[in-house]
């Protein structure tokens, strides 16, 4: 067999070849490997290269801002003490609000109890649950610190990752900081083996070239930090969900930057089951129809727009472009691959997957560039063989959720946010 | 309810229906052992005095008693009726006549009631609570109800268990204080939640001369309950620095002036005095 193919890709011209890799260009993750290879040789010339003008005498002081760090759960009492546990003492201005959104299980009584031993702890709580949003928005009202630091409940954080995420806050332009989210259960099952691989590269070195190509769209809501006074300018967070995507297009729209801190990790518990993961990334995926599509489009119009920045209209190019545009065209140009080499469908899928497998084995490099932890990393991504079919079926759920968004706006129907309050937030 | 001694009654079974008037009158032969016990001028029970016997008759009005004693009775009595094997039933009689009948028995008629009647009040078995010292008691007559119940006529009963202060027993006040200093002059910062844009503010900030409108999206006339909510803020100390939303139940007791959490205050068993009255509807020819 393997001559039969052998002899059938030598018989293609260039054009045709250049055909039939075509779909698998429109996957994600080969999408920025030219990026990837540019930063990772730029970085990697930096370090060989020492910087002449730096010594530890004109070496800027370490940023030191007083932190407040936002923790808003919903029956959330298994997660929450390791949480918190995590993250007290780790910073030396760090005060800690959790605010229990309605938990019927014994959140607020771990919260409190912890807050009955450790210092600059606030516990809020409210009966009735009233969405992750509002409960931000509760406890932002009583932050007193410079910089307000989100983090999911059930999350941990990495060594220094309070000091890591705020260090690019000095520059005055910068009002947000995305983290590096990685999975804490990376080994649990195949699953959450694939998605480990799918975090490093896509969340941390995918993030790292677009925030240095300044178009990062996105804050994850599992660990970001803010500057407070821009949080109060564009008054907190929205409804969800999507809720930490549309905050950082907003800041990005009241002329703020967003920057990226691959240093600053946080280790959140990644879906366990396809039923899961299938619901998660449905609710991921139907925001870029939400809010890039519909709610922020005017980051897109050219004329008689004042707030106009080239920066955030190529922010709405690539969302528009790769998560909806290239997941339709992916499925048509395969079924049209696939209805004009229906005969030779075997070899075309073979050529498909060898040259994806080639692709990923150089972002594997890149991965491990960027790696604080080889051997761990090593490991996971002895799963890259697998992430093709992993990546196809992405897509599927990709073009399911932003189909039925775009159709009946189904991220309204989520119960992400509670009934009476997705029946009376705005319909974009 | 089974009694010892069965009774012969004297009625007209035809009739189907008596008058009530009727029945008031109507005399009951009924032989029931009984135990009175005389009730002195103060109130207490006469111990020494105590008397077995039997009943004769019984009406609605009152009861005709053979007595193994020769003593005389003092005018207010309590009988005890044993209307089941170590189970006594008591009533409050006020002795009319007394005959000898025997050189060792005397025939008493007596009518329900008297002074002793005061015994069977609620008033007087339940304790009631002074405004000087802020306890519950039961006055003057705690003795003579002790008194009682050793005769086996009261017994105690729980009412309720209460805290009262640690220092002095008198029942204290309570709010909600600050956990920190005791202060009960806590400031609550009143919250709204606008259900439609998420924001979380003071709803000093949502008033507007002519309706309730959100800062953040600047919409109008909105109805609490289904645009907004009402948020129960932190509390801020007015005394101390202490804020959050954990306040704590603070007792003050006012006799004393003692203020402490209510957590630390003792607690109280408090009693009442209960006595099974006897009906005298129960022994009625239509019972």
């Amino acid at each position: 067999m393997l001559n039969n193919w052998i002899h059938w890709i030598s018989d293609q011209t260039p054009e045709q070849i250049l055909l039939l890799f075509g779909a698998i260009l429109l996957i994600d993750s080969p999408r920025y490997l030219f990026g990837d290879l540019i930063i990772c040789l730029w970085d990697s010339l930096a370090r060989l290269i020492p910087d002449r003008n730096r010594n530890v005498a004109t070496a800027p002081a370490p940023y030191l801002p007083s932190v407040c760090v936002l923790l808003a759960g919903h029956n959330e009492s298994d997660t929450l003490g390791a949480t918190l546990s995590s993250i007290w003492g780790t910073y030396p201005k760090l005060e800690i609000i959790v605010i229990d959104d309605g938990s019927q299980d014994n959140t607020h009584q771990v919260a409190t109890s912890f807050a009955a031993t450790h210092q600059d702890v606030m516990v809020l709580r409210r009966s009735r649950r009233g969405g992750k949003s509002s409960a931000l928005n509760f406890a932002l009202s009583y932050a007193r610190a410079e910089i307000i630091v989100a983090v999911d409940t059930d999350s941990h954080l990495g060594p220094n990752a309070i000091w890591e995420i705020i260090q690019p806050l000095r520059d005055p332009g910068t009002a947000a900081v995305s983290a590096a989210v990685l999975p804490r259960n990376p080994f649990t099952n195949m699953l959450t083996w694939l998605q480990s691989y799918e975090y490093f590269h896509s969340t941390l070195v995918g993030r790292l070239f677009s925030a240095r190509l300044g178009t990062l769209s996105i804050v994850s809501g599992a660990f970001g930090a803010f500057r407070r006074s821009v949080l109060q300018q564009v008054s907190g967070w929205d409804v969800g969900p999507g809720e930490d995507g549309d905050l950082t297009l907003r800041i990005r729209k009241a002329g703020f930057r967003v920057a990226f801190a691959p240093f600053a990790q946080c280790f959140t518990k990644v879906p366990v089951t396809w039923k899961h993961l299938i619901q998660q990334r449905r609710r991921w995926d139907r925001c870029v129809v939400t809010y890039e599509c519909r709610k922020h489009l005017d980051m897109g119009y050219l004329f008689n727009n004042h707030n106009f920045q080239i920066r955030n209209f190529l922010t709405l190019l690539d969302r528009w472009f790769f998560n909806v545009f290239c997941v339709y065209a992916f499925f048509a140009y395969g079924i049209w691959m696939t209805i004009t080499l229906s005969n030779q469908l075997d070899k075309l899928f073979l050529t498909c997957y060898l040259f994806y497998l080639s692709i990923s084995l150089m972002q594997v490099f890149l991965v491990l560039f960027y790696s604080i932890n080889l051997r761990r990393d090593l490991i996971v991504c002895l799963i890259t063989p697998l992430m093709p079919f992993y990546h196809v079926f992405l897509k599927v759920i990709s073009l399911i959720a932003i189909t039925e968004e775009l159709l009946w706006r189904r991220s309204f129907q989520d119960n992400f946010v509670p009934v009476h309050v997705r029946q009376k937030t705005w319909r974009w | 309810m089974t009694f010892p001694v069965t009774r012969t009654v004297q009625t007209d079974h035809s009739a189907r229906i008596t008058p009530v008037s009727e029945r008031m009158d109507r005399k009951q032969e009924l032989r029931l052992s009984v135990t009175i016990i005389p009730v002195l001028s103060d109130m207490s029970p006469d111990r020494s005095g105590r008397v077995d016997g039997y009943t004769r008759s019984f009406s609605h009005k009152g009861v005709i008693l053979d007595l193994a004693t020769r003593q005389k009775l003092t005018s207010s009595v309590i009988i005890a009726l044993e209307y089941q094997p170590g189970h006594y039933r008591h009533a409050p009689l006020e002795v009319q006549c007394s005959t000898p009948v025997t050189p060792q028995h005397i025939c008493i008629e007596a009518h329900y009631g008297g002074v002793a009647s005061e015994l069977f009040q609620p008033t007087f078995l339940r304790p009631t609570l002074d405004l000087q010292s802020m306890r519950f008691h039961f006055g003057k007559h705690e003795t003579l109800l002790t008194q009682w119940e050793q005769v086996g006529v009261l017994w105690k009963k729980p009412l309720d268990c209460i805290q009262v202060c640690n220092k002095c027993g008198s029942l204290p006040t309570f709010r909600k204080g600050c956990p920190q200093c005791g202060s009960g002059y806590l400031l609550n910062d009143r919250l709204i939640h606008h259900y439609s844009c998420a924001h979380v503010g003071p709803a000093v900030d949502f008033d507007t001369p002519e309706s309730i409108s959100c800062p953040k999206c600047l919409v109008r006339n909105l109805v609490v309950g289904a645009d907004f909510e009402h948020l129960t803020g932190i509390c801020r100390c007015n005394r101390c620095s202490w804020s959050g939303q954990d306040t704590v139940s603070i007792a003050h007791c006012l006799h004393c002036g003692h203020r402490d959490c209510a957590d630390q205050m003792s607690h109280q068993e408090i009693f009442e005095y209960h006595v099974e009255q006897l009906d005298p509807l129960d022994f009625g020819p239509d019972a």
